[in-house]
């Protein structure tokens, strides 16, 4: 596909260059600015696309199709074994289910969902996972795009591109370098009547609830969904962090936030409602 | 003089926002008549309007407001005509016979607003009489006259505009310039119409008037909506496609107004260029439900400049991205306003488009194509391409009647092939 793009350059020879896209279940916009060639630059936007799309067919749950899909339906018939990569995100979502005292948790919707659902997943060292029960569904949305988001600034390090503002959906940002030397990336939060975040080589990430009615992150510890609290937004150096964190941090109790707080740095955090 | 200020080509390109110079020098060249607006205020244009009727009084209010233009003189053939202009400007001489007009050694530059027919003969006399011309589109009534205009345009090195306004319509260039930029990917398709809901015809006072009065209903003086309307929207598609037409098709017809016109009331025809690229144009005025547009299709996006607007095929740019993109130039954008939780794709199933000027159109391009009249004549520059756009927008009018008239796929004749630097654009490069 080739990618709508607006760009514009200064008399410096600098250019702003924007292109957009739908994946991954939400919208991805990418600002770049450079001294590449414009050629340069759609190369390097068409790879962040197909990066996209292969973390989409391996770890979209929405899409049935996907790899999580078929693990989702299969893994508790016996072993299966994992591409790399998806291996490598189950990996890191059971570390963080540790290290975030079981309050993110990828198994919130499975049948009859328990805090102790998320110990039926057996991940091996050779690459297999294997569901001890049936009923089990893995849910990465509140993790994919903080991985996305780092994936993309490996591409963007590969390609020698330093200033980028890759938007995933509003919820997760990551800004790297700035637009100008003078400047940060300045983003203003819809829901919070702040001074705009100054960001630079950082993500801004927000979980919550998008309207009252739509509740849907879930407490592990409780299994019922957050009400009375709107967001939780927080600026980290890892997209990844910021996901995990964002969506543990909604639900945390103080006494948990700030144990949670303890093992990770947190820039500034915000709670909305 | 607060209207001058109000003209310097900053403001104008100030309003066309994203858009830097280089492209628009390529988008639309003559833009370059305001390259030296500031340097030439202190420089006079004196006009003779030919045929102030219903078209010259409104170029004429325009043209009041320019304060280096003097308005020196009218001819027309109907009192009542420049009765009403000597209204406006009482100072203005008035003459019956335009060649009066044309002998006043004093005037610069003549405006002319009369019916179609009469265009060539007076062209070829103010060219003639050394006089810089604007003339109304559609510039000739035939091939041949619009070709004997523009050689007499450049053998008198006179300036020579059309009534294009389009082309100086901030919506329409910025558009050209996305378009020509690849924004929308290649343009497979331009689909222009202009449909209306009326029988066209003016209230005549006297019924020996009818003719002069509603002359563009008869074939003596007009070919009718080809020349009338098709003209303005066929040189939006040879902008946005950046070349012109190998072929021309179509068909008329007297459908709905059977009231004794001889120009159609109903038309359509396809142009078809080198890479199959198409445009049509058609026109049926018994139904408005559609009104006008030229819709230019990419195969990323779609825009529609009438409407003012632009959209694309999957989802639309997000305009916090675009003002940050307008904004980064000055480097001074305030904070982009879009954090929060998700947005939701289901909001992306309605396409409403996006303002290419990033609000609704206010106006059309006519005083800024007049402004730009006037700086090519005090500073005596033909800015590049605008007699040539004028030109092939008349003949492609021209010769899609003619398809309709003979009833034959045309090609497009060589003989009146005239000399016209092609758009060098990455649309065009890509497709
Ligand atoms: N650019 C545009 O959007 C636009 C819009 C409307 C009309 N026009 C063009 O403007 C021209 C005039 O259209 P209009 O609607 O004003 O017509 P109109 O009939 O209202 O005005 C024409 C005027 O010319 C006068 N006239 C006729 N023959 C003459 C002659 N031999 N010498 C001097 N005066 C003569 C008439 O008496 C009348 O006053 C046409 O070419 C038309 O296509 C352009």
């Amino acid at each position: 596909m080739i990618l709508p793009r607006i760009c514009k350059k200064s008399p410096s020879g600098e250019m702003i260059y924007y292109t957009w896209f739908q994946a991954m279940h939400t919208r991805i916009d990418v600002a770049i600015v450079s001294c590449e060639a414009e050629a340069f630059l759609n190369e390097a936007s068409q790879r962040i696309y197909h990066r996209i799309l292969d973390i989409e067919h391996t770890a979209n749950c929405f899409d049935e199709n996907s790899e999580i899909s078929i693990v989702n339906r299969q893994a508790h018939l016996g072993p299966m074994t994992l591409s790399d990569e998806l291996y490598h995100i189950l990996s890191l979502c059971m570390k963080y289910n540790k290290l975030t005292f079981g309050l993110f948790d990828i198994t919130t919707d499975s049948e009859g969902f328990t805090r102790e659902t998320i110990t039926h997943v057996a991940l091996t060292d050779e690459r297999k996972i294997k569901f001890d029960i049936p009923g089990i569904r893995l849910n990465l949305s509140g993790f994919l795009k903080g991985y996305a988001l780092e994936s993309i600034r490996s591409l963007l390090k590969e390609c020698n591109i330093e200033n980028a503002l890759i938007n995933m959906g509003n919820s997760s940002i990551m800004a790297l370098g700035r637009p100008h030397s003078t400047q940060k990336w300045a983003i203003s939060h819809h829901m919070q009547n702040t001074e705009p975040i100054q960001l630079e080589n950082e993500c801004l990430t927000t979980s919550g609830n998008d309207t009252d009615t739509r509740l849907h992150i879930v407490n592990p510890r409780t299994g019922k969904t957050i009400e009375g609290r709107k967001c939780t937004s927080l600026v980290t150096k890892s997209g990844i962090e910021g996901e995990v964190l964002s969506t543990a941090l909604f639900i945390a109790s103080d006494e948990d936030e700030e144990a949670i707080l303890q093992r990770f740095h947190v820039d500034r955090i915000f709670h909305l409602g | 003089m607060e209207y001058s200020n109000t003209i310097s080509r900053r403001e104008f390109l100030k309003e066309l926002g994203i858009l830097g110079a280089g492209i628009l020098a390529t988008t639309s060249p003559w833009l370059s008549a305001f390259g030296e607006i500031s340097h030439t205020n202190n420089e006079r244009c004196r006009i003779g309007l030919i045929g102030p009727g219903s078209r010259g009084q409104f170029l004429l209010s325009f043209l009041k407001k320019n304060p280096k233009v003097e308005i020196a003189a009218f001819a027309d053939i109907y009192q009542p005509s420049l009765d009403e202009a000597l209204k406006a400007v009482p100072t203005a001489k008035a003459y019956k016979d335009y060649r009066k007009l044309l002998d006043d050694k004093s005037i610069d530059a003549v405006v002319i607003a009369t019916p179609l027919n009469t265009h060539c003969q007076i062209a070829l006399d103010a060219f003639d009489a050394g006089k810089n011309v604007f003339c109304e589109k559609t510039i000739g009534y035939s091939m041949e006259d619009c070709l004997k205009m523009y050689n007499k345009h450049l053998e008198t090195n006179k300036i020579f505009f059309s009534g294009q306004q389009r082309l100086f319509d901030p919506r329409y260039i910025k558009a050209m310039a996305m378009v020509h930029d690849g924004v929308f990917g290649p343009v497979n398709c331009v689909h222009a119409y202009w449909n209306r809901n009326g029988d066209w015809r003016r209230p005549v006072p006297s019924p020996e008037l009818e003719r002069h009065i509603n002359w563009r209903l008869y074939k003596e003086y007009s070919k009718g909506l080809m020349t009338e309307l098709a003209c303005h929207q066929l040189q939006v598609g040879t902008w946005a496609l950046g070349k012109l037409p190998q072929k021309v098709m179509g068909h008329g017809a007297i459908t709905f107004w059977k009231d004794g016109r001889e120009v159609y009331d109903n038309i359509n025809c396809i142009y078809t260029f080198d890479n199959g690229e198409m445009m049509t144009w058609g026109s049926d005025i018994s139904n408005k439900f559609y009104g006008l547009e030229e819709q230019i299709l990419g195969n990323l996006g779609t825009i529609e400049p009438e409407r003012g607007k632009y959209y694309f095929e999957n989802i639309d740019p997000a305009p916090a991205f675009l003002q940050m993109i307008n904004e980064w130039e000055n480097k001074l954008f305030g904070a982009m306003p879009f954090a929060g939780t998700s947005w939701a794709p289901e909001t992306a199933n309605e396409n409403h488009g996006e303002y290419i000027l990033g609000k609704r159109p206010e106006t059309d391009g006519t005083s800024l194509n007049l402004d730009a009249f006037v700086e090519a004549v005090v500073t005596n520059k033909q800015p590049e391409r605008i007699a040539e756009e004028g030109y092939y927008a008349s003949l492609l009018c021209l010769l899609g009647h003619e398809a309709i008239t003979s009833g034959t796929i045309l090609d497009f004749p060589n003989e009146f092939k005239i000399d016209y630097p092609s758009y060098n654009t990455k649309a065009i490069k890509e497709s």
